[in-house]
């Protein structure tokens, strides 16, 4: 039996209109091409690289294969639906069942707490037992004495488990990962991504991450490898 | 390094200014804080330009009333070095003398009002005269010849006379020349009893009736600039005594001055009070706008630009802002003015040349600007000065500088709007004890909130469990909110209730100025006085009215005395500053009805039953009764001819004194005074058609003297409707103002909000879940604000009705409901409204924006 694809991109594209006259590679029309025919297809339970220099699109790449943005052409599929065929509430609602995301900044809302924000995706979809669920995770990233901390009162490391454990509460079936070890040390880096490695084998996640840190990419089952908008 | 700051210096800090300027007016911050900027101006201009218009109608009004700037009563001539003084400074001067005398036509007599005028009479306001008796006046500039008399309408039928007749004042015979149908001074003393006769002040000695002991009112008249007259009031005060009166614009101002003295204090609380909001709204976005700047400093910092440089840039930009907003707001304030202004011309068109834009006061307009200077300074440039202490290290780490400089710059933040305030609030006002009000209004209101906040965050965290963001539903997700965010919730409910608060003082005030002045001059409000009518004519006049359909107020006796004892003492030593108390100087119009008058209110003690009448009893108008220290139960003794009576106070009452219906400071039960001979007085509405019947109703009653205030009576209807419309676009004004402050108020914390509502969507929120919970969040802060607005409005209008206004107050229950539920409902759509954005671009680029 064919394990059926969770995500698929065909021929994906993203132009930005520009008015910049010092962008290099602007078209006739004023507009900045920033991806060009890209074609990604993943399995469940895989996961996937993107890699690239600076600028080189990964993670407009990762917002359109997550549906936080629509290519200006191709089509990406997830779990079989085309996101652009959805309209943002249909991709909310998309993202709210099956996708988790690990931001290389964290994105905590600062006027929570730890164990709020983790509890924050499990009320939206409204999980009775959010509560109890944000903490089971909290503890499984090790942070069960840092409940009732803020942002502000956590180290960066700490703030990126939060964020994983906010990512992993609502098991979904894709996690999207974001350089999630661009702002921090090497060593806290490492654990996270241990842990990140971890809970997405025992979860049986789907793994998309961004990365330019070449071992970690190679920890991949897949390496997508970006050059200036294409695929290399 | 020395070669790059040296090379730094020599940068066009300018050029850099006015470079990120342009770019930063996209920004809304620097909107808001433009267009409140140019509120500002506008409505001081506005506000101050037609101050001083108004403030010229009440002196014209006044002069014409007193047909002179100022007046000197005197019951005996004065020096001739007085009136030489006074032209020495250039003052312009005329004099009239009044005695009561008899006039003699053949074998007619009767007693008449004499007034002998001087060339020059009248300084101010116009004599007008016909050539028959009851044909239509026409204005004059002369004065009667020597050897001829202009008399009043009602003595021709009296002394069977026409023009060109010969009659005698004392020893002079003089030649009627001219009908007398109106002086500008005629007054509402209802002194002039006797019909009005005008001869020329150079015929005086040869009647020979002014003898030592005769009753004589002698009035100078003073005309001049301003700082000459009030030269000549310190020169002359000292040298005044008891029995001289001088009469400023104050004292001889008519009733009109009043209704305009309020719509001015309205005008300036309602223009401070807009300022007072543009002021917050500036406060606000210039904070705003400063921190939006500090990478930008810290970046410019890090390329060698020193904070004093930085603090120039940013304060060149704020300085171009005010002084395009001071300009535009100028203009839309002059616009503005010409525009209400016109309007008021009509209504006296002597002053109509006074309205071109040359003769627009432009000295006024020096407050608008000395405004935005103030708020400028004090609002908007101390939070750009704190970028000074904005570390360059930030370009690396967003950290906020919390060292002992940032704090001495948030000391100076408040200092300098502490200053603004209350350096704006004197600067309108010129009154220490508004400042205050307002100030209190304001410890009041924060006090309020603190107590609110602590009580909303009780209630709603003991509704169940405070864990989480309540994110299932909107209604929980947006009142979870107003609890999460509970200090920004605070700042919130402060601000926004601060600005409906100040918007619905001016609406109560306006609601109750407006009622006010309405329901002293309804339409049909009387416009002729009826004095002098004897008791036999009583049911002649009342039937004569009858036949005509039209209604009298009522006629009421009129017995003049005066008030010489006050519980046995000499009124004026009973009386602190007794010799102050006009009242004691001069006879009292002293009256006596069963029924108390429908428009007096009784507020100690009680009138007396027809059943009980006592003849003892005397009702004393409130305001005299205060004068007079009286209280119930003190014995006054009237001198009423060459009679004594004694009473006791039953009552005191208020009277409606701007209504023109007779009113009366004592009054009596009827036993009372019915011994003294007695004259009766009434008021009557007549309309322009029914105003001919008036000849007829002179020649059916020679004897009656009629007072026309129909013209007065116009002109304050028509000023009064102007005034409403002037207040009501200083009402949009403070509504622009107050809308500024909310829209600052939400961009505050947009940039939190765009970024919650983004990491929301990813999370899979609906758009709906997000906009909804804003719409609820705003809502419910809104409904406290209007809550807390409409109780310390209620406190403040309390304060400045029975203060500044001295009018009565009342609760207004009906706002208690709308205004709460209106300001959430109005909150709520405009969170809505500024945060729709963020469902409609995608999360990834308010993510990244905000990395």
């Amino acid at each position: 039996m064919v394990e059926p694809f969770v995500i698929k991109a065909q021929n994906l594209s993203k132009r930005v209109s520009s008015v910049d006259r010092t962008a290099v590679r602007t078209t006739e029309n004023n507009s900045l091409q920033i991806l060009s025919g890209i074609d990604v297809e993943i399995k469940k339970g895989d996961s996937l690289a993107i890699v690239g220099r600076s600028g080189s699109g990964k993670t407009t790449l990762l917002g359109l294969l997550a549906g936080l943005d629509l290519p200006s052409e191709g089509a990406v599929y997830i779990l079989d639906r085309n996101l652009s065929a959805m309209d943002e509430d249909e991709r909310a609602e998309l993202r709210a069942k099956h996708i988790g995301f690990i931001f290389q900044s964290f994105q905590l809302l600062p006027s929570l707490s730890a164990l709020e924000n983790v509890m924050l995706p499990l009320e939206l979809r409204g999980d009775k037992q959010a509560q109890s669920e944000a903490g089971k995770f909290l503890e499984r990233v090790g942070l069960s004495e840092r409940l009732d901390h803020h942002p502000h009162q956590l180290s960066g490391g700490e703030q990126q488990r939060v964020a994983i454990a906010r990512a992993f509460a609502c098991k979904p079936s894709i996690l999207f990962a974001d350089e999630p070890t661009g702002n921090l040390d090497r060593e806290t880096g490492q654990q996270i991504i241990e842990l990140l490695f971890e809970l997405n084998r025992t979860e049986h996640t789907t793994l998309v991450m961004v990365t330019h840190d070449d071992s970690l990419a190679k920890k991949c089952k897949h390496i997508l490898r970006i050059d200036g908008g294409r695929q290399v | 390094m020395t070669e790059r700051v040296i090379s730094l210096k020599n940068v066009k800090l300018f050029k850099i200014s006015a470079k990120l300027l342009k770019k930063e007016f996209r920004q809304r911050e620097l909107k808001i804080l433009f267009f409140a900027a140019l509120i500002s101006v506008a409505t001081v201009s506005l506000v101050s330009l037609l101050g001083d218009h108004l403030q010229r109608l009440i002196v014209h009004s006044s002069s014409q009333f007193l047909a002179a700037d100022r007046q000197l009563n005197s019951p005996r001539s004065i020096p001739d070095g007085w009136l030489k003084t006074a032209e020495s400074m250039g003052i312009e001067t005329a004099q009239t003398l009044s005695f009561a005398s008899m006039l003699f036509a053949g074998e007619q007599m009767q007693l008449v009002s004499v007034k002998a005028v001087s060339d020059r009479y009248p300084l101010k306001g116009t004599l007008e005269t016909s050539e028959k008796p009851f044909s239509p006046s026409v204005a004059t500039h002369e004065i009667p010849a020597p050897g001829t008399i202009w008399i009043n309408p009602r003595l021709f039928p009296l002394l069977s006379i026409d023009v060109g007749a010969v009659i005698s004042v004392g020893d002079k015979d003089f030649v009627v020349s001219r009908v007398l149908s109106r002086e500008p001074d005629v007054g509402f003393g209802f002194s002039a009893l006797a019909p009005r006769v005008m001869i020329n002040l150079a015929d005086l000695n040869a009647t020979g009736v002014v003898q030592p002991g005769s009753r004589l009112s002698w009035r100078y008249l003073f005309s001049g600039g301003e700082s000459e007259l009030k030269a000549l009031e310190l020169w002359l005060q000292p040298k005044l005594s008891g029995s001289h009166q001088w009469v400023g614009v104050k004292e001889g101002r008519p009733a009109i001055a009043s209704s305009m003295d309020k719509a001015e204090t309205y005008l300036l609380l309602g223009g401070s009070l807009a300022v007072l909001l543009a002021g917050v709204a500036i406060a606000m976005s210039s904070r705003q706008f400063a921190e939006k700047q500090a990478e930008t400093v810290a970046l410019l910092k890090t390329l060698g630009l020193k904070g004093s440089q930085l603090v120039v840039i940013f304060s060149l930009q704020i300085l171009f802002l005010g002084l395009v907003a001071g300009a535009l707001g100028t203009l839309l304030g002059v616009v503005g003015f010409m525009m209400g202004a016109s309007s008021l011309g009509v209504i006296f068109p002597e002053l109509n040349n006074a309205l071109t834009l040359h003769n627009v006061e432009f000295s006024s307009l020096f407050v608008g600007w000395l405004t935005v200077a103030i708020v400028m300074l004090t609002f908007a440039l101390p939070p750009i000065i704190k970028l000074k202490a904005v570390p360059p290290m930030r370009v690396l780490r967003k950290e906020q500088s919390n060292d002992a400089a940032s704090r001495a710059y948030n000391g100076l933040i408040w200092v300098g709007g502490s200053i603004g305030i209350c350096s704006l609030l004197y600067l309108y006002s010129g009154d220490w004890t508004l400042v205050l009000i307002l100030l209190m209004a304001f410890v009041l209101l924060s006090s309020l909130l603190l107590l609110f906040s602590v009580l909303v965050i009780n209630i709603v965290a003991k509704g169940g469990g405070l864990v989480g963001t309540r994110a299932g539903s909107f209604v929980q997700l947006g009142l979870a909110s107003v609890v999460r965010r509970r200090w920004q919730s605070v700042f919130q409910v402060l601000f926004f209730s601060l600005a409906l608060m100040l918007l619905a003082i001016i609406y109560l005030t306006r609601t109750s100025l407006l009622g006010d002045w309405q329901s002293q001059l309804p339409t049909g409000a009387p416009n002729h006085f009826l004095i002098n009518i004897a008791e036999e004519q009583v049911s002649d006049v009342n039937t004569y009215f009858d036949r005509k359909n039209v209604e009298t107020s009522g006629l009421y006796p009129m017995v003049r005395g005066r008030l010489t004892h006050i519980n046995s003492m000499p009124a004026k030593m009973a009386v602190s500053k007794g010799s102050n108390v006009n009242a004691l100087n001069r006879e009292l119009n002293l009256t006596w009805t069963d029924n108390l008058p429908s428009d007096n209110t009784i507020v100690k003690g009680e009138w007396w039953h027809a059943a009980e009448q006592e003849k003892n009893r005397v009702s004393v108008e409130s305001t005299l009764a205060e004068k007079l220290g009286l209280i119930l139960g003190d014995q006054l003794s009237f001198t009423i001819g060459d009679q004594k009576i004694e009473v006791e106070v039953q009552s005191i009452r208020t009277v409606a004194w701007e209504n023109m219906r007779p009113n009366f400071y004592m009054i009596f039960p009827k036993g009372a005074l019915i011994n003294f001979s007695s004259s009766y007085i009434t008021s009557v509405y007549l309309s322009p058609s029914q105003k001919v019947a008036l000849n007829d109703f002179s020649r059916s009653f020679p004897t009656v003297t009629i007072l026309e205030i129909d013209q007065l009576i116009d002109k304050i209807q028509t000023i009064i409707v102007q005034v409403s419309s002037v207040i009501s676009l200083i009402m949009y004004l403070i509504l622009a103002a107050a809308a500024l402050v909310v829209i600052a108020l939400i961009n505050i914390s947009m940039g939190e909000r765009y970024r919650e509502g983004a990491l929301l969507r990813t999370l899979g929120a609906k758009s709906k879940l997000i906009v909804w919970s804003q719409f609820v969040e705003f809502g419910v802060i809104g409904l406290l604000s209007g809550f807390v607005a409409i109780v310390s409005a209620e406190l403040v209008v309390w304060a400045i009705q029975s203060k500044l206004f001295n009018a009565s107050f009342s609760w207004h229950f009906e706002i208690w409901l709308w205004l709460p539920i209106l300001s959430g409902l109005l909150i709520g759509s405009a969170g809505f409204y500024l945060v729709r954005r963020v469902t409609t671009v995608p999360p990834l680029s308010i993510l990244r924006q905000n990395d």
